[in-house]
């Protein structure tokens, strides 16, 4: 995946939810424990991977935590994607070892605009192998 | 619960319930204690993070066993400012065919369409869970069949 296309989705949907500076926006909602700013980075990295393959997708993203009591959020995001017309799931992934051992969802740690690079390309790029897996189909 | 609707009978999928639960007792080598001692624990102890919630592997092993067929599954905790709200969400996607068995989507004014990824329902007492497995066999049981 180009990074300067990826640079430039994020920038679009950056815009598009008015954040000015991204990189102090993730880390802010890192930082300060903001559960609503972290359903804004989760909701950016979803735009930022539609703009980049030019489709629209059906989404749930889980802020994880490591408290269940508390909710504070550790960095880590999970992604499912869903393809709104056939239903397929294109976050799928086979473990190529254990056949049995799928997941469904797409893990990431973001905590800085650097991450949500990396967060945007490997969600970006999962979701491209389930397009044309099943376009093979 | 539209039970009629699943060639299952109640019994079925009360056994069903039954052997998962005893499956996880064997593997975590507990005592042998019913399912519904249990749930009398979780209800005092589900906002614990140490308490081990084991209902969403029961709900899953119970709806695999009566399908016939292991499936992929995320299982979300539904949480809100003051916990966890006894409230879980899951979505089932068939490994084979990489379609997601839990979506669906519908109109409610005929308009505007309306889409959901996930099965969700609240457990608090074993009934709930009953419920629960035949409202993820309703909407399962029909994708497997038309693939």
């Amino acid at each position: 995946m180009d990074r300067e296309k990826v640079l430039q989705a994020l920038k679009e949907a950056q815009a598009e939810y008015n954040i000015e500076d991204l990189d102090r926006f993730i880390k802010q909602a890192w930082e300060e424990v903001n559960i609503l700013d972290a359903q804004i980075v989760a909701e950016l990295t979803e735009r930022a991977v539609e703009i980049l393959l030019d489709q629209d997708f059906l989404w749930v993203h889980i802020i994880e935590s490591e408290d269940c009591e508390e909710w504070i959020p550790d960095g880590w995001y999970s992604f499912i994607a869903v393809h709104p017309e056939t239903g397929q799931c294109l976050t799928f992934l086979k473990d190529p070892v254990y056949s049995w051992e799928s997941r469904i969802s797409f893990s990431a740690r973001i905590t800085s605009a650097d991450d949500a690079v990396d967060a945007v390309t490997g969600l970006a790029e999962l979701i491209e192998q389930n397009l044309k897996s099943r376009a093979v189909e | 619960m539209q039970l009629e609707q699943l060639p299952y009978t109640e019994e079925q999928i009360k056994q069903a319930i039954e052997e998962a639960w005893q499956e996880l007792l064997q593997e975590a080598d507990a005592e042998d204690y019913s399912l519904e001692e249990y749930l009398e624990h979780y209800r005092k102890y589900w906002n614990d993070p140490e308490f081990p919630n084991d209902i969403p592997e029961i709900i899953i092993r119970a709806v695999e066993k009566l399908i016939g067929k292991s499936l992929a599954w995320y299982c979300e905790l539904v949480r809100d400012p003051s916990g966890f709200t006894g409230e879980y969400s899951f979505i089932a996607v068939d490994p084979q065919t990489r379609k997601c068995l839990t979506y669906r989507q519908f109109t409610f004014d005929g308009v505007n369409v309306h889409y959901f990824l996930s099965v969700s329902g609240t457990v608090i007492y074993y009934e709930d869970i009953i419920g629960l497995v035949i409202k993820l066999l309703n909407k399962i049981q029909p994708e497997l069949v038309a693939e």
